[in-house]
């Protein structure tokens, strides 16, 4: 008899921990479909969590701020479909983390996407790196992944930032005018290298070469009465792809 | 079955006991309400309003109207003071010893007890309910659509969980003090709601969901009750199942409580 009651005991137990867990994860599951739905209505009705983190003291903000663009550039890394898209949230990362962070970043992307468009940060940033650096890029390297990888209208700016780094680090001006052979041997004459040859001629000026900065000034000239690569319907021709 | 004829005879017993003059003249002011609000229009809020107010959605299927929206506002009113009240009297009065030395169990009395008030709350709602629908059918010579007319009824599953809460409050403190509990309670309620849709809009990675969902899960989201929706869709589903198990769930905290209380 006392063996019964305490069997029917057990029973009712089990049956009200059953129910009492269907219970609980019906609340959870539905709590959760119904904060989506409204998460998802204020979101078309126009209400962005920025908006209600500016409202917090200033103290705070700033933190919150950073760790919302962290953790929405870390989703956005995740989701990342294409090459660009990647190396877009892996710089968009690096910057919001800090400097070391950004130099492992665009240590990343050289390793991953070499032949990527989108890494020419990395190999501006890693050009003749200093020591101790990650990683560290040759001008051949650099030379050719700008001859053979970036769009003409792409090649200016990294042209202009290689120059940059030669006269920070000292590069021999012979090895700087035999790096930017390609440019003299098959001469961009678009109005965007106007300033990139002025600043040539500058530097070939400084350095007592006075045939480079003759032939800078030449095509400093030419590019100033040249097109606009954006005038250029479909693009430029790209010329220089063939080159070293 | 005769579990059930127990539980209704105590929600019998208590909506009789509440259906005194004063309850009686409630219903007429609800009817009143109901016939001059009829044509406010949907709930909505200006901008650089609170946030739980910003929060509210308004643009998605079947909206909330204004006046439903009070007409619920006042039940909520009516549930708190008479659902917290209802088992401390008892207590105090010493009825629950005589019902309870009856072959009726703890449970049952606080089911009875919930499905009571409920039913008043339910009556009040009906009775407003219908008195908007009227006066706006003698006002405009026709009827709410009813898409917009089933959002608005249910609209009333927001009761179940007051009462739930005012009922629960009841089981551990005296009616004054558990009144106040009970509008605290859900005043926080309403506080807290925008946390956890807040949390669901930051970034997955951020991980901010642990310690706020503690704190989150305290409250049941009265948010949920006033957003737009299609009322014959998986949200209203949803929101049935959450009704449903947030009481079952409040309604369980009562009766572990009533269980281990002296009732002297």
């Amino acid at each position: 008899m006392r063996k019964a009651s305490r069997l029917r005991g057990k029973f009712s137990f089990f049956n009200g921990g059953w129910l009492l867990f269907l219970v609980l994860a019906s609340y959870f599951l539905s709590d959760s479909l119904l904060r989506e739905a409204a998460a998802k209505g204020a979101i078309d009705k126009g209400l962005r969590v920025s908006d209600v983190v500016s409202k917090l003291p200033e103290g705070v903000r700033d933190t919150v701020e950073r760790q919302i663009d962290l953790a929405a550039t870390r989703d956005a890394l995740a989701t990342a479909k294409t090459d660009r898209d990647k190396i877009n949230a892996l710089l968009c990362l690096g910057v919001i983390q800090g400097r070391k962070e950004f130099e492992e970043a665009n240590a990343k992307i050289l390793d991953e996407f070499p032949d990527s468009p989108e890494a020419r940060s990395a190999y501006s940033f890693f050009l003749l790196a200093r020591e101790g650096a990650p990683r560290s890029v040759s001008p051949e390297r650099y030379r050719s992944y700008v001859t053979r990888r970036l769009p003409e209208i792409s090649r200016v700016e990294m042209w202009r930032l290689a120059l940059r780094r030669f006269e920070e680090v000292e590069y021999p001006p012979e090895k700087v005018f035999d790096f930017f052979a390609p440019v003299f041997e098959r001469p961009p004459i678009y109005r965007e290298y106007e300033v990139f040859f002025m600043e040539l001629a500058e530097f070939a000026f400084r350095n007592d070469s006075r045939y480079w900065e003759g032939e800078a000034k030449r095509l400093e000239d030419a590019c100033s009465k040249g097109p606009s690569l954006s005038d250029i319907p479909g693009g430029p021709p790209e010329k220089a792809a063939t080159g070293p | 079955m005769i579990v059930m004829e127990r539980v209704f005879a105590i929600a019998k017993l208590t909506f009789v006991k509440l259906r005194e003059p004063a309850f009686l003249m409630l219903m007429a002011v609800g009817a009143c309400l109901g016939s001059v609000s009829s044509e406010m229009g949907t709930l909505m809020f200006r901008e650089g309003n609170s946030l739980v107010a910003t929060l509210i959605v308004y643009k998605i299927g079947e909206p909330v109207l204004s006046n439903f929206s009070l007409i619920v506002f006042v039940v909520f009113i009516v549930s708190v003071f008479s659902g917290a009240t209802e088992i401390p009297r008892d207590v105090k009065s010493r009825m629950i010893m005589l019902i309870l030395a009856k072959p009726v169990s703890r449970w049952e009395y606080l089911l009875g007890k919930f499905l009571g008030v409920l039913t008043m709350g339910l009556a009040f709602l009906a009775v407003s309910f219908s008195a908007v629908v009227a006066a706006h059918f003698l006002k405009t010579g026709s009827f709410y659509p009813p898409g917009v007319l089933m959002r608005q009824i249910l609209l009333a599953l927001v009761v179940l969980p007051c009462v739930a809460i005012s009922v629960a409050v009841s089981t551990f403190l005296p009616e004054i003090a558990s009144m106040v509990l009970a509008v605290l309670y859900m005043i926080a309620a309403v506080a807290v709601a925008s946390i956890g849709i807040l949390v669901e809009m930051l970034p997955h990675s951020l991980n901010a969901g642990g310690a706020v969902y503690s704190v989150y899960y305290l409250f049941p989201n009265f948010i949920f009750y006033f957003n737009s929706f299609h009322p014959f869709g998986l949200v209203s589903f949803a929101l049935l199942v959450y009704t449903l198990s947030v009481t079952a769930i409040l309604l369980w905290i009562a009766w572990c409580r009533l269980s281990f209380r002296d009732m002297v």
